[in-house]
């Protein structure tokens, strides 16, 4: 009988328990295409050590944002020294990207990054659905670099 | 005749280890240990304070003790159950001494010993300090693998990772700096880069038991032990030769979310582990005894790029050339493979690594940056001499090597790179400690330690600039107990710390402690304690600076952290349907320049960099039961931590609040044996974010709610066990984006001949 007590408890500890930790629920991805057209004076080679479309789910505060990648859609590397070039990224994240742009990776180093022409229709905003495909377009004016932090 | 063949080579080695020299014949002491009403105690403990030389008592209560140095003694008496007797005796003028014991019983007490608290042998009932002690016995049952699997039963424990966490004294710093002094037979194991805690260098088959002191260790054991030591006492030798078997095979169970297993192409399936070790121990004669131990053992993980194999193997041996020499030696190699699963994808992808880039498609084999693979090998070498010169008097000489080689391995042809591209690290020194029994009532204990690091590592840069470092330390401490009365006692300690830090600047602490221990009533201690505990920053916290996984930069400005804490507590056993022992405490520890890792944005790196105070106020409170008729055993813990930072009023991060564990065991007919293990663990009140800025979900913390089931039984020479670890399939993250152990079955068996 003791024992039949002992082993109930032990059942009712197993019963009686959740499974902790589930999956998030995911809002799905979608495509980001975009198109970029570059003007004024291209830095100098030894300065772009990379060059990429950054989309960004936020509006960043200083350059330590930038470690904020799971808020970000990022395409692969562009191309430099060319007056256009075009980008997509697959399975982006879904939701509003407040804040978009071209980035130059201007020093071999984690953080030294800067963005060099920002997506400015409707307000620097767009979105990307579920399974479908947002296109947009960008101007990088290499001689007129955005200010940043960004003004709120 | 293979296997014969092997013994005697094995034997042959051990002995050549040692110089034999002629053996001094002394006297005799020989008795009877009664009760008071005069009934014989059969398997009461008889021997020589002071020394090794002890016997336990026949069905009639008989012992004899041959081979006693002819000189002034102390003797004594013990047996579970009854009050510990010791009487002085004069064996210099007879031959044979006739020394007769009479012991009164007690209701109930523990019979535990314990040795970190004062680095002497002493009751663990009477110690003015926080003690926890896990018994070979609790060890086997678990089928412990690892020694954190045993450390995460114990109350006010947390594991995170491979980084213990005693009373709150440690939050996740990414393996690069232990507040938790280990210890094998009481001499310190530190890894000689990162200070980090080696649980898979020690013989997990072969200990004796676990001490777990909480509160800082510093005023005895120095820097490391600033949050707490845990001393791992390995087994001595039986009496007849002993031949062990161990060998295990078991599964991770698939997950049960598809989502997660969709994540990994082996997701779905159960994933292996299995092991198996021998040890041949034996006792060739009073003066030698020797075991030796060899494991393998191979798990596939349950996450993917995250299995092992590790192969060790350990000999101890002990010999006497005359009754006052002890010489003692240990000798551990270890070597393992492995993958290193860092953070995972996601949370909806917890089985994958994760990778910090920015997009870039990874060559073809190349391992993510949440899983760098590695070799490493781990050589443990420690010797000791004791010389016993009197019954109040003796001291001990002890020597320790500990070195540690890393390769990386080839993200696409899986083969070592050279040691140069990773890291080769010794860390060794030599300790003297003299212990002298001024009175009866008092005990002295002075020592002295000189340690060095020699450290070369593509990860560091020293303060020199180059990739080699090296750290002596000087340290000499004394302890001293009086027993002003038989029922108080006071303790107290001061030690001196010298470290140079690759040359470049030097480092000096003083720790004192100083404690008080009084029984109310026979078996209840009161107690209270207050010492200063300090560390050093490791090699990895100062030197560090690579950008291959993460940005980190060095920091040679960096110092040592110091604590202070205060400590009051009751411990005592009563009889309750058997017996009961329990142990209560209120403790506060307040720390100055805590070590940290924080990203710095002057640097555009992390930094491991000193925070200012921070204090932790918590309560603990334990019990432990026993059957009359030893059928059922149960334990249960609870421990209360509230952090607090100085500068900002916030919890220190990766604090659990409420802590509970609970054990018990229970025997069923023939043997047959079941129990569990439960701990539990509230989410941390704050989960620091610096990490979670780029890796994807690791803010993501929950409570752990772990349940462990065993069966076992035995026939002859055969054990069998059946284990089910996280038996509720309940999913908890361990330490920031990092899955804890999923629900797994293991089948144990064991030959002992």
């Amino acid at each position: 009988m003791k024992h039949t007590r002992y082993l109930l408890l032990v059942l009712l500890i197993l019963w009686g328990c959740d499974h902790g930790l589930e999956p998030p629920d995911f809002s799905g991805t979608g495509t980001i295409k975009g198109t970029i057209q570059y003007v004024g004076t291209w830095p100098a080679l030894e300065d772009l050590h990379d060059l990429r479309f950054v989309g960004m789910r936020f509006v960043p505060q200083d350059t330590s944002d930038f470690l904020q990648l799971n808020e970000m859609a990022i395409s692969s590397g562009l191309q430099k020294h060319v007056s256009s070039d075009s980008f997509e990224i697959l399975e982006a994240a879904a939701g509003f990207y407040l804040y978009s742009g071209v980035a130059q990776q201007f020093e071999d180093n984690f953080l030294s990054w800067r963005p060099v022409g920002l997506y400015t229709d409707d307000g620097g905003i767009f979105t990307v659905a579920p399974n479908e495909t947002t296109t947009i377009h960008l101007v990088v004016d290499f001689d007129n670099l955005p200010v940043f932090p960004p003004s709120q | 005749m293979k296997y014969s063949l092997l013994i005697k080579a094995s034997r042959a080695v051990l002995v050549g280890l040692f110089v034999l020299v002629p053996s001094v014949f002394g006297q005799s002491i020989e008795g009877f240990v009664r009760t008071t009403d005069g009934s014989p105690i059969p398997g009461a403990n008889v021997i020589i304070i002071g020394t090794d030389i002890g016997k336990a008592t026949d069905a009639e209560g008989y012992y004899v003790l041959q081979n006693v140095p002819a000189q002034v003694l102390i003797v004594g008496a013990s047996s579970v159950g009854f009050f510990a007797v010791q009487k002085t005796i004069d064996a210099r003028t007879e031959s044979r001494v006739m020394l007769d014991f009479v012991l009164e019983e007690k209701v109930f007490e523990s019979d535990e010993i314990v040795v970190s608290a004062s680095r002497r042998e002493q009751p663990a009932l009477s110690v003015p300090v926080s003690v926890t002690i896990l018994s070979a016995e609790q060890l086997s049952r678990r089928n412990v693998i690892g020694l954190d699997d045993a450390l995460r039963t114990v109350s006010g424990i947390q594991v995170l990772d491979n980084q213990i966490n005693i009373r709150g004294s440690s939050g996740f710093a990414y393996n690069t700096g232990s507040r938790v002094l280990l210890m094998l037979d009481g001499m310190p194991l530190l890894s000689a880069d990162s200070d980090g805690i080696p649980l898979e260098a020690l013989p997990s088959s072969e200990i004796q038991r676990m001490e777990v002191l909480k509160g800082p260790g510093s005023a005895l054991y120095g820097s490391g032990a600033i949050g707490g030591v845990v001393n791992v006492i390995t087994k001595d030798y039986p009496e007849t030769p002993t031949l062990t078997v161990r060998s295990f095979a078991g599964s991770w169970e698939p997950v049960r979310h598809e989502v997660w297993r969709k994540g990994w192409q082996h997701g779905d399936e159960f994933r292996p582990f299995w092991g198996v070790g021998a040890t041949y121990a034996k006792k060739e004669s009073a003066r030698l005894g020797w075991w030796a131990n060899a494991t393998f053992r191979r798990d596939s993980g349950y996450r993917e790029l995250s299995g092992r194999d590790v192969f060790h193997a350990f000999a101890k041996g002990t010999f006497r050339p005359r009754p006052a020499y002890k010489i003692d030696a240990l000798l551990g190699l270890m070597s393992r493979q492995q993958d290193d699963f860092i953070f995972w994808a996601s949370a909806r992808d917890v089985l994958s690594p994760g990778r910090v880039s920015f997009g870039e498609t990874p060559a073809p084999g190349s391992s993510p940056n949440g899983a760098p693979d590695n070799y490493v090998n781990q050589i443990s070498f420690l010797p000791a001499f004791t010389h016993f010169v009197s019954s109040r008097f003796y001291y001990e000489v002890k020597g320790r090597v500990f070195g540690s080689l890393v390769q990386p391995l080839d993200d696409i042809t899986g083969k070592r790179k050279a040691l140069s591209e990773g890291t080769v690290g010794f860390r060794y020194g030599m300790e003297g400690q003299a212990h002298w029994i001024p009175s009866p009532e008092t005990q002295v204990i002075v020592g002295a330690s000189r340690d060095a690091i020699t450290t070369q590592s593509s990860f560091f840069v020293t303060s020199d600039g180059d990739d080699l470092g090296g750290q002596p330390e000087i340290a000499t401490f004394t302890h001293v107990e009086h027993e002003i009365t038989p029922d108080l006692q006071l303790v107290g300690g001061l030690r001196f710390d010298h470290y140079s830090i690759d040359s470049a600047t030097s480092e000096q602490r003083l720790s004192p402690k100083l404690s008080l221990a009084y029984s109310w009533m026979p078996g209840q201690t009161i107690r209270a304690a207050w010492g200063h505990g300090f560390r050093v920053p490791s090699f990895a916290e100062r030197f560090t600076d690579n950008r291959d996984y993460l940005p980190i930069v060095r920091n040679l400005e960096l110092r040592p952290e110091k604590s202070q804490s205060i400590e009051v507590g009751i411990r005592g056993t009563a009889a309750f349907f058997g017996g009961l022992r329990w142990d209560a405490s209120l403790f506060r520890n307040t720390y100055q320049g805590f070590i940290e890792p924080r990203l710095v944005i002057a640097e555009q790196a992390f930094q491991f960099i000193n925070l200012e105070g921070a204090s932790i106020l918590g309560a603990e409170i334990q019990f432990g039961w026993e059957s009359s008729d030893e059928q059922i055993r149960a334990d249960v813990g609870y421990t209360f931590l509230n952090s607090e930072e100085d500068a900002t009023g916030e919890d220190l991060p990766f604090r659990a609040r409420h802590q509970l564990v609970a054990s018990s065991d229970i025997r069923f007919w023939r043997g047959l044996r079941a129990g569990f293990d439960f701990r539990y663990a509230s989410e941390p009140q704050r989960v620091e974010s610096d990490f979670a800025r780029f890796i994807t979900d690791a803010e993501i913390m929950n409570d752990t709610k772990v349940l462990d089931l065993r069966v076992s039984g035995g026939h002859g020479p055969f054990e069998v066990a059946f284990i089910v670890n996280n038996a509720l399939e309940y999913y908890y993250v361990e330490r920031p984006a990092l899955l804890g152990a999923t629900r797994n079955y293991t089948f144990r068996l064991t030959y002992t001949k």
